[in-house]
């Protein structure tokens, strides 16, 4: 696992135009969003937290668009599959770099941005578990897509898991809004670490399977 | 034992010899009962305190709401047993599923839509009951665009599965979405464990129109699944030495 880890990271490095690109995207839409509703900055904090989680969602799609693609194409997979390799831990591998290397600094910016935005400082550390919790299940989801329609475009992927990510828009929508209405919502950030936990090995495995499906 | 059973009924011939043998015994019925369903609710049963006639539109929008959640447990199920044992009849019959049920969530969604104009004075509302509702509209969609993306037909049949299965974790939500938010919609009147929220006099012909549109929607699900089984068994002999 490490092995897979350490490759994964190599990769990034030489990619950096990969790596950067969510992130500026997400640094451009919290930049542009206040221009566009009042250049006094006065409503910036409310709309800051309504517009966080479909930003989010942009940068996360972003992110992963053509994560397997690559590998599909240029045969790295299929030399996993004929020299016994594990498939499902070169996936796990790529989520877990994702999320150290996207979903990490982009929850770091959200708060960056949370601070420029005029919200509460004490809610800082919530927003930033919100908005972790929340990309963590935007790059399963999307990384699942992704194997569903490798081969056929990244739009037929997002197409077939776009019911999957609305429940996840939903939710986190509401627990932003709650965060905003200073309810308690420790509860609901167990739950979402729980989930984290299991759904990041479910949706690898099943990635994995689906690509062996499309490899043999 | 087992195994035999399965071989025995899962034949896409078996399953075509004994729709055709069975089919006018259900279909014929099912659409007498709906009419007879549908003429009971809008013209001899009360009209509403409250809503007047309006609330006829029930005999449609309910039964097309249950079955719009109901036939994707059905494909679960035939996804699962096409996982495990491999039977390539229940894959067939998930993708004929999945249009049917396209249809009945569209159904549900339409009728809806115009039930609210008079009742809520808005036709759209994002609601948790509707949007989840079309959610699942999606999802349906999102099936069908899966399947028919790829020529090999044997892959499609096992992505379309795995996103069938994958896709159980909304049924939840869309059912429980009038109990965990506030919202527009109001929460079920019929449920299998408090007593209905509905008058007799209203609520029998809305049980006959739910069954006798299960039975129509069986009906028409068998007949795209002939549609799709003669699609892709087209080379079978007995196919070809069909009718």
């Amino acid at each position: 696992m490490i092995k897979y880890l350490s490759q994964e990271q190599t990769k990034l490095i030489y990619k950096s135009r990969a790596w950067l690109a969510p992130l500026i995207l997400f640094a451009l839409i919290m930049i542009a969003f206040p221009l566009s509703i009042d250049l006094f900055g006065r409503q910036t904090s409310d709309l800051f937290m309504i517009i966080i989680v479909i930003s989010l969602l942009l940068t996360n799609y972003l992110a992963i668009d053509d994560i397997l693609l690559e590998d599909f194409e240029d045969g790295s997979l299929e030399q996993f599959l004929t020299q016994n390799k594990s498939l499902f831990s070169s996936i796990l591998a790529k989520l877990i770099i994702l999320i150290v290397y996207k979903a990490l600094p982009l929850s770091l910016l959200t708060i960056l941005f949370a601070s420029v935005n005029n919200v509460d400082a004490f809610i800082f550390l919530d927003l930033f578990l919100i908005s972790f919790f929340c990309q963590i299940l935007f790059l399963n989801i999307f990384l699942f897509g992704s194997a569903l329609g490798i081969n056929k475009g990244g739009l037929l992927g997002l197409i077939v898991v776009m019911p999957l990510v609305f429940p996840v828009i939903i939710i986190f929508g509401q627990s932003m809004t709650l965060l905003q209405n200073n309810s308690s919502i420790d509860s609901f950030l167990l739950l979402s670490l729980g989930i984290s936990f299991l759904i990041t090995p479910m949706f690898s495995y099943l990635s994995s399977l689906i690509l062996k499906m499309h490899l043999e | 034992m087992s195994n035999k059973i399965i071989n025995k009924f899962a034949s896409a011939k078996t399953y075509v010899e004994t729709c055709d043998k069975y089919f006018l015994f259900v279909f014929i019925p099912s659409i007498v009962l709906i009419i007879a369903g549908w003429y009971w609710g809008i013209f001899i049963a009360p009209p509403d305190a409250v809503q007047g006639d309006s609330y006829r539109i029930i005999y449609l929008h309910v039964p097309s709401s249950i079955y719009a959640q109901l036939i994707y447990w059905v494909m679960a199920a035939w996804s699962a047993i096409y996982l495990i044992w491999r039977v390539k009849l229940a894959a067939y019959l998930t993708k004929s599923a999945a249009f049917v049920g396209l249809l009945v969530t569209f159904l549900a969604l339409f009728s809806g839509s115009v039930w609210g104009i008079p009742t809520w004075g808005t036709w759209w509302q994002w609601d948790a009951r509707i949007t989840s509702t079309l959610i699942l509209f999606l999802m349906y969609l999102g099936l069908i665009a899966l399947h028919d993306s790829f020529n090999n037909q044997n892959k499609a049949d096992n992505l379309m599965s795995i996103l069938t299965i994958v896709g159980c974790i909304n049924l939840p939500i869309i059912k429980k979405s009038v109990d965990w938010w506030s919202t527009l919609h109001q929460p079920a009147s019929i449920t299998l464990t408090d007593n209905p929220a509905i008058d007799p006099a209203m609520l029998y012909p809305l049980i006959l129109c739910i069954v006798s549109f299960g039975f129509v929607l069986i009906s028409m699900g068998v007949l795209v699944s002939k549609l799709i089984i003669f699609n892709r068994e087209k080379n079978r002999n007995w196919v070809k030495n069909y009718g």
